[in-house]
């Protein structure tokens, strides 16, 4: 670092350094906007996001652009495309730049990221890759700066799928901003402090020993972390020193904090935490949920506020041991303390506190809840997966053609492919009736209809029974249909999630997916045996299931069971209450309309799936011998029956 | 625009770089396919290799960067010998080449053209030139994307998640070579033959079997995992991003030295032998696993031709049948998904029981 009094430095009259992480990420992203490339701000809509975007854009020197991108956004308003109005007058086709060129050198919001489908996430992603944006639309070719930071307002509820993990991997922060979040930690910061710092950050040197330490965090054991959050947490601490340039931190420390605001919400808890609870934390850690015997269901998760938060695994202990004394900071490269600790203003006089500042509020809660539902069921649908179901019988775009059997007229399309024929019809019309040019002159080689998302998403949800001793092997099976089921899964747009049930929960163990890769590895080592809780495995699929209608996307429902419920909704033992919940469950997923179908797993046939099914409006298949290319066979006959 | 990586900066990837040398060496072989991890630098790879590849000679103003000696290429704009790509809606192209010596040439940089996903179909395949329609009222075809790909390379990076309809387009012309047009009054061929290397992301979403087996090579790659690597590849890419111009300057002598052995190689392909032996182990391998069509075969002899051009050597040696195995074969495989080893395994398993 060259933060030693030859430039001009924050005065000491700067407000002290925020404790809590959401103010001081809001600081880091401000100070370098297009390096850390914006934030994925988790948690529901209400005032906190608002607040923390607009408190983020006072911090902004020069008042960059500031765009909204509304949810249902058309790829050509955020790419650029055919300018109607103008070319309609001009005659001749003129580019409308799309929102990402119009915020170049400044911030694109985005609600509802976790909805965002794959033909708006794509340029958004280019935009964060190249800097541009190529425009390869209707006619117009071209390509524009688009150095644009996101502010990504991620709504998802728990169960359902984050923001697509390929923006999360290009944007620095992940933060699970709590519904109260005020901006307090950023008061007296204005954008004058961050015009300084930005002007320092070019100049900040970083030692060998920051970069060590954050790639040593960055390996997990499930393996390490993408290299762009890397980088990113490398350019945070970057950022953070051009922020403390006039009292430098150590190295050790500018690593410390932002490995904790940018790798810590990824699941990469700091180093220290090895230390002190590797086995338990290991083992919590490495074996993914669908083998965690016994851990709590997934909606006693979701409340990040939990005072238990610092004894748990994730919880750092506060890094007394080696940040607290400066001399333990890396030797010979890391950065001279200058300017000795007394002259830090306000309380953060020593390193640890900032780091112990920084761990506990949100993030932590946010690495414990979020990082496992993270490492375990990676957001990858930004591909084409639920997404894609998003788009169902929606427009997807235009072609040239003629409506009719079923080809809609797409007027916009058509109107596009007509306006700069105008000056040259009205002259050739003129030319034999003299016509006043007052209408539109539309052919038939003008026309385009609406193109549409082929045939629609079907999600089929496998519910599986893996209580006794059966489990194992009927697991077996059923992973296996289900991979024979995706591995041609990209004729026929169908996407497919597990279920399982057993003990006292129903786990999503696979959640809806396209990719045989992704279910693959999933679905290694799925564990099996204890009670039976069927009602509250249709309960999850039920849940998979409106979420499927809510998107678009057509579900189905199989049960595979042997019939011998014992745990009620509730997780309570007990045969006959276990029964009605089931019986309960299975009317109300009969008058939802979902279709359904039962398979009976047991060896002789179950008299209660019977009327099971029968409540569900179908009947129990009797599969005793279930396995996968008989379960395959058994789903597509019911999906021909329902197409 | 901003100086691309270079090549020859990308830490570790080993595969993935002779797969797109070896791809440029000999363009017939169908292109590259790069899946894999997020963050692994695919699209930097791709985008750097561009920069290391030689100038080629154009047809100066011809939109289709024809071969100034070629004849008979197909090319609306040089075989009409307007210079303009002027003609009737419906005639056809087919006209007596005029004669070659005097056109003037120019030197160009090998065309990488970008396909994004959200490119419409006309500006992939081209369009009618609206400007001219309305200036002079003539149908003058505007080339797109594919034209301007043409003896180059066109890229689509998450090709896994391209539209259906853009994937059928790209099947046809690859397999032909040519890109033929019908729309908006315009009747055009023209030649498209490029090499086309698609990037993305399996966790995405599968890539259609039709498309996957157009590529010549597929590479896997993934994340270093020695923190050693790692920290390297963040050194080169922190000091690239803060300096792009300085960070080429220190990488230009390698760099140059790369792109002298793809030129070298490009120059000595077609005298690289393949002996009988390695012939029939090519085809023992395919048949080990049960490889349909020849596809797999040959791919498997340029590849190693290839191999052997860029080392220097004069003719294909079992190690390089080795080498290519994998990246040649490895999506070719039938898909099995109860089987739970990879494709990579698979092959690798084939060629130890072949000895080899």
């Amino acid at each position: 670092m060259t933060g030693d009094g030859a430039h001009p430095v924050p005065d000491s009259g700067s407000p002290p350094l925020p404790r809590d992480p959401f103010a001081l990420a809001a600081l880091l992203l401000a100070i370098d906007p297009t390096g850390l490339r914006g934030v994925v701000l988790e948690g529901p809509t209400g005032p906190a996001p608002e607040l923390w975007a607009g408190r983020f854009r006072e911090l902004l020197p020069g008042r960059p652009p500031w765009r909204r991108v509304p949810t249902g956004i058309t790829v050509d308003r955020l790419v650029g495309g055919v300018d109607l109005a103008a070319t309609l007058a001009l005659g001749r086709r003129v580019l409308l730049p799309g929102v990402l060129a119009q915020a170049d050198r400044g911030v694109v919001v985005l609600p509802s990221a976790e909805r965002l489908p794959p033909e708006v996430a794509s340029p958004l992603l280019e935009a964060c890759d190249r800097g541009r944006i190529r425009i390869e639309r209707e006619g117009i070719s071209d390509d524009l700066p688009a150095r644009v930071a996101v502010v990504a307002l991620d709504e998802a509820r728990e169960g359902e799928a984050p923001t697509p993990e390929a923006l999360r991997d290009r944007l620095a922060f992940l933060l699970p901003l709590p519904p109260r979040w005020t901006p307090e930690g950023l008061e007296g910061w204005n954008s004058a402090h961050i015009g300084t710092a930005r002007a320092l950050l070019a100049d900040i040197e970083l030692p060998d020993s920051l970069l060590r330490q954050l790639t040593v965090q960055a390996d997990g054991p499930e393996g390490p972390v993408s290299l762009r959050p890397l980088l990113h947490a490398l350019r945070a601490a970057r950022a953070l020193a051009a922020l403390c340039a006039s009292n430098p931190l150590p190295s050790e420390t500018l690593a410390r904090i932002a490995g904790a605001l940018v790798l810590s919400p990824r699941g990469f808890p700091l180093p220290e935490e090895a230390d002190g609870a590797e086995s338990e934390d290991s083992g919590d850690q490495s074996s993914p949920p669908p083998q965690e015997p016994d851990s709590e269901a997934p909606g006693s998760e979701p409340a990040p506020p939990e005072p238990a938060t610092r004894e748990a695994p994730f919880a750092p202990p506060p890094a007394a041991d080696s940040a607290a004394t400066p001399s333990t900071a890396p030797g010979s490269d890391s950065p001279p303390p200058t300017g000795s600790e007394d002259d830090v203003p306000g309380s953060l006089l020593l390193p640890a506190e900032i780091a112990r500042a920084l761990l506990p509020e949100g993030l932590l809660e946010g690495s414990r809840t979020r990082g496992r539902s993270i490492r375990a069921a990676p957001g990858t649908r930004g591909g084409g997966e639920l997404t894609r179901s998003h788009e169902r019988g929606r427009r997807v775009g235009a072609e040239a053609g003629t409506p009719g059997r079923g080809r809609r007229l797409d007027l916009p399309a058509t109107l596009r492919a007509a306006a700069p024929w105008q000056a040259v019809r009205r002259r050739e019309a003129g030319a034999t009736d003299g016509a006043a040019p007052i209408h539109l002159r539309i052919e038939r080689s003008d026309l385009h209809v609406q193109r549409r998302v082929r045939s629609a998403t079907r999600r089929t949800i496998f519910t599986v029974d893996a209580s006794g001793s059966q489990a194992l092997r009927r697991l077996g099976e059923v992973k296996g249909a289900v991979e024979l089921l995706l591995a041609d899964a990209y004729r026929r747009r169908e996407e497919v999630a597990l279920v399982v049930f057993r003990n006292r929960e129903a786990h999503i163990v696979l959640p809806p997916t396209r990719s045989l890769t992704r279910a693959k590895r999933l679905l290694r080592g799925l564990v099996g045996g204890g009670g039976t809780p069927l009602a509250r495995g249709l309960e999850t699929a039920a849940g998979l299931a409106t979420e499927a209608t809510r998107s678009g996307t057509r579900p189905r429902i199989i049960l595979l069971s042997d019939g011998r419920p014992n745990v009620d909704r509730e997780g309570r033992g007990g045969r006959s209450l276990a029964r009605s919940d089931a019986m309960a469950m299975a009317r109300h997923l009969g008058a939802s309309g979902v279709p359904l179908m039962v398979l009976d797993t047991s060896a002789r046939g179950e008299p209660f799936l019977n009327e099971l099914a029968e409540q569900m409006g179908t009947r129990a298949h009797h599969l005793p011998y279930a396995d996968a290319r008989g379960i395959r066979r058994a789903v597509s006959h019911d999906a021909e029956a329902h197409p | 625009m901003p100086r691309p990586f270079p090549f020859s900066a990308i830490v570790g990837q080993s595969e993935m770089k002779l797969a797109l040398q070896i791809a440029a060496v000999d363009p017939t072989l169908g292109g590259v396919l790069i899946f894999g991890d997020r963050g692994t630098g695919k699209s930097t790879a791709i985008r750097a290799l561009a920069a290391l590849l030689p100038p080629i000679e154009v047809v100066q103003g011809c939109p289709y960067q024809c071969r100034p000696s070629a004849n008979g290429s197909k090319c609306p704009h040089c075989d009409a010998g307007l210079g303009s790509g002027d003609f009737a809606p419906s005639r056809t192209v087919a006209r007596k080449p005029p004669p070659r010596p005097d056109r003037p040439t120019a030197s160009i940089p090998v065309p990488m053209v970008d396909l994004p996903l959200g490119a419409t179909e006309d500006r992939v395949v081209g369009t009618l030139d609206l400007e001219q329609a309305l200036l002079d009222g003539t149908r003058r075809f505007e080339p797109g994307l594919l034209a301007r790909a043409n003896r180059g390379f066109l890229y689509i990076d998450e090709v896994n998640l391209l539209d259906d309809h853009l994937v059928d387009l790209l099947l046809d012309v690859a397999a032909s070579g040519e890109n033929v047009v019908e729309r908006e009054g315009i009747s055009v061929r023209h030649p498209a033959r490029f090499v086309l290397v698609g990037s993305g992301n399996p966790e995405e979403g599968d890539l259609r079997p039709q498309l996957l087996d157009r590529f010549g090579l597929s590479v896997e790659v993934g994340t270093p995992r020695d923190i050693e690597d790692r920290m390297e590849v963040l050194r080169r890419r922190d000091e690239y991003d803060r300096d792009p111009e300085g960070f080429a300057k220190r990488w230009a002598a390698m760099e140059g030295r790369i792109r002298a052995a793809l030129g070298r190689a490009r120059d000595a392909l077609p005298e690289i032998a393949v002996p009988d032996p390695i012939l029939r182990r090519a085809s023992e391998l395919c048949l080990a696993l049960e490889i349909d069509g020849l596809r797999g075969e040959l791919t498997l002899i340029r590849a190693g031709r290839a191999l052997a051009a860029l080392e220097e050597r004069e003719a294909m040696i079992e190690e390089d049948l080795v080498r290519i195995a994998a990246p040649s074969l490895r999506h070719r495989l039938r898909r099995d998904p109860l089987d739970e080893s990879g494709s990579t395994t698979r092959v690798q398993r084939a060629l130890d029981e072949l000895g080899l």
